[in-house]
């Protein structure tokens, strides 16, 4: 089989091109310079340069492949929105048309769950949940994630070989800030602040195990125009996975929980300061109040009709990120 | 996840056209009980960005993809003018109901095919013709219909206002002036009826090879119209005079006023101020109405819009008549070809291409 994958240098890419490599496929990876993919080039893989900013320029290396991974996306949290929509928006549809002009027998877009309405605290997240209703206020990044995925339901609604995997919050070995999840929590010594309370749900997914749901989402079969909703273990609350890192040696002892409810007020003045000057197209009290209400994600349907079962439950995928070795 | 529970009256909407005007719409289709299904465009830019303002949740990119998935009851088909046709027939034969943006479309053939089209799909059709649905039109209408104005005698219609610059424009006869047209020409056609005879004139003030002033003198059965379109003069007014026997009525459209001139059978000294008098507080009375409305949130932008989508889903519901009939839509497509092929025969070309050819 040949995959040809964008995205291919990042956390999750480099992780599915890996497994693409060991299968036996013939890969070709996108990548903005030779320097990031040379260690892939040595692997095996073919690497085509380019960015997802101008997808007519290496359009033609689309021709010949089997199944294309979109994994790729304008991840940073400035620029001007048009950079978001040729990047994110306009290339998502460019490689779905062009893919299957070419012959491309199925193309895996990598989503996010970040993307998701959360009507109320508790609700249970799947794969049909509403788009959040107000993406506007939620950023250019997620906002123009939202509209790819949009973008991607509408090639599977129309029968076209789609298939979206949406992986929860991602963590592993060489992660910023591996194992505090995400940049909000802040250690201080051995002290770790975490907003939220202890029952809130963790929707984690080890970036190993997200790889083998993108990976299969690519070659399993009869899974064309499906959609994944990808977390490591549905239940999982945030005091069960801090007390094993609690455990962990050099990690921190103590945690103290911030309802985010504290920050309401402080936040609800920056948000009034924002829209005063028009700065931002996103609303940090709209963020706060939505990342305030619990949600639960569902994973049967990723584990009954992929078949994908994390490769690592999630303390031994803790214990593999704080040590660097898989058990 | 479904936004709203469906209740069994609520009608399956589908957007056709992410532009400007589908801002206005979307709010207005909620409030009539519809349910926006999808919204297509084929820039998926444009549908996304329509679809992320107003919780959409589902884009296509194509009227077609959109029918066959989403199987709505009507589409609001808000697409440039030269696409109306295409756009509405393809729903039409489909059954799905069209309500379409003015001006219906380019030429009269194209509105036979679009009826022939609702015929044969069994499925309505309408035009945003949405001033007459304005509450101060709706207003005129009824003091001509009861017969408070008497005989209707004449009708001024006036617009004045910028041509915009848009790329479709160089499709649609008279170009940007040609865009300023049917508002102003439906409000005349709605009181004028069968038009017998018409006179054009256009002036190219610019000297840019395209009209930018428009006068138009029609004959009805029983009255005259006077159509004016000014991309000059200021400010830009919006307003229709309808002259009858008992009485004349202004319609400003833009300030959503509308005064009543009568005549008083009082002696001279007093007749001379007191028609002031009473127009002073007939506006005076409608300012703290509309003003006390708009604070209340009771009227928008376009208030006629929002009257006009909820007869036609009314009558979709009900099967009964559309709010603007084909044949008053065609009327208007009919007449607007006509003024610009009076005008082709009388020399002075206004359409561009030609204007270009001849040089």
């Amino acid at each position: 089989m040949i995959a040809f994958v964008t995205g291919a240098t990042g956390f999750l890419g480099k992780r599915v091109v890996r497994r693409l490599l060991d299968r036996g496929d013939s890969v070709r990876v996108l990548a903005r310079d030779e320097a990031k993919a040379a260690a892939m080039a040595e692997a095996g893989a073919e690497v085509v340069i380019g960015d997802l900013s101008d997808v007519d320029a290496f359009r033609d290396k689309l021709a010949g492949c089997d199944v294309l991974y979109h994994i790729g996306a304008r991840v940073l949290s400035h620029g001007d929105w048009d950079e978001f929509v040729q990047a994110n928006i306009v290339a998502t549809q460019k490689l779905i048309d062009y893919g299957l002009e070419v012959g491309v027998s199925r193309i895996v877009h990598v989503s996010s769950i970040g993307i998701f309405e959360i009507p109320a605290d508790g609700v249970t997240i799947s794969e049909e949940t509403d788009y959040d209703h107000q993406p506007v206020l939620r950023g250019y990044y997620t906002r123009s994630k939202i509209d790819a995925d949009r973008i991607a339901r509408a090639a599977q609604s129309t029968g076209k070989p789609v298939v979206i995997v949406r992986p929860g919050q991602l963590y592993g070995p060489d992660a910023p800030e591996p194992l505090f999840m995400g940049r909000v929590n802040k250690r201080i010594g051995p002290v770790l602040i975490v907003v939220g309370t202890p029952s809130y749900y963790a929707p984690l997914v080890y970036v190993e195990n997200a790889a083998d749901a993108v990976v299969s989402a690519g070659i399993v079969e009869g899974v064309e125009g499906r959609i994944f909703n990808v977390v490591d273990e549905s239940d999982l609350r945030q005091r069960d996975y801090f007390e094993v890192i609690k455990q962990l040696p050099g990690y921190p002892k103590f945690i103290i929980y911030l309802p985010v409810g504290l920050f309401m007020p402080a936040v609800n003045v920056v948000d009034k300061i924002f829209k005063t000057l028009k700065r931002r197209a996103w609303s940090p009290a709209y963020q706060l109040r939505r990342s305030g209400r619990n949600a639960r994600y569902a994973t049967d349907v990723v584990r009954n009709t992929l078949g994908w079962k994390p490769r690592l439950a999630w303390q031994e995928a803790v214990h593999a990120t704080a040590t660097g070795i898989e058990k | 996840m479904v936004m709203s529970e469906a209740r069994p009256d609520t009608l399956k909407v589908g957007v056709v056209g992410g532009g400007t005007i589908a801002e206005t719409h979307v709010p207005y289709i909620r409030a009539a009980g519809g349910e926006i299904v999808a919204v297509s465009d084929l820039s998926v830019v444009a549908s996304n960005d329509l679809a992320d303002r107003f919780a959409i949740q589902k884009i296509h990119r194509s009227v077609e993809d959109l029918i066959e998935v989403e199987r709505p009851d009507v589409i609001h088909v808000l697409t440039p003018p030269h696409t109306h046709a295409a756009v509405a027939i393809a729903a039409l034969e489909r059954g799905v109901h069209v309500l379409v943006e003015k001006p219906m479309a380019l030429d009269p053939d194209e509105v036979d095919r679009m009826a022939a089209a609702a015929k044969a799909g069994g499925a309505m059709l309408t035009v945003d013709h949405n001033r007459l649905f304005d509450p101060v039109m709706l207003e005129a209408r009824r003091l001509v219909e009861s017969g408070e104005i008497g005989d209707l005698v004449a009708i001024e219609s006036y617009q004045a206002g910028t041509a915009s610059e848009r790329a479709w424009l160089s499709t649609l006869q008279g170009g940007g002036l040609g865009d300023l047209v049917p508002h102003p020409l439906y409000l005349q056609l709605a009181f004028l009826g069968g038009v017998q005879s018409i006179q054009s004139m256009a002036m190219d003030r610019q000297g840019r090879g395209t009209p930018d002033e428009l006068r138009v003198l029609m004959q009805g059965d029983d009255r005259s119209g006077v159509l004016t379109i000014s991309t000059h003069a200021v400010p830009h007014l919006n307003t229709l005079k309808l002259c009858g026997s008992k009485m004349t009525v202004e319609v400003n459209l833009n300030n959503m006023s509308l005064v009543r001139r009568r005549d008083y059978d009082v002696p001279k000294i007093i007749g001379k101020p007191l028609p002031n008098i009473d127009e002073s507080y007939q506006l005076m009375t409608q300012v703290v109405a509309n003003t006390v409305n708009f604070v209340r949130g009771k009227i928008r932008y376009y208030p006629g819009m929002k009257t006009l989508i909820q007869r036609f889903y009314d009558a979709i519901r009900d099967g009964g008549e559309p709010p603007v009939s084909i044949e008053q839509g065609g009327e208007v497509v009919r007449v607007t070809s006509a003024i610009w092929d009076s005008l082709a025969q009388a020399g002075a070309d206004p359409r561009a291409d030609r204007v270009e050819a001849a040089r």
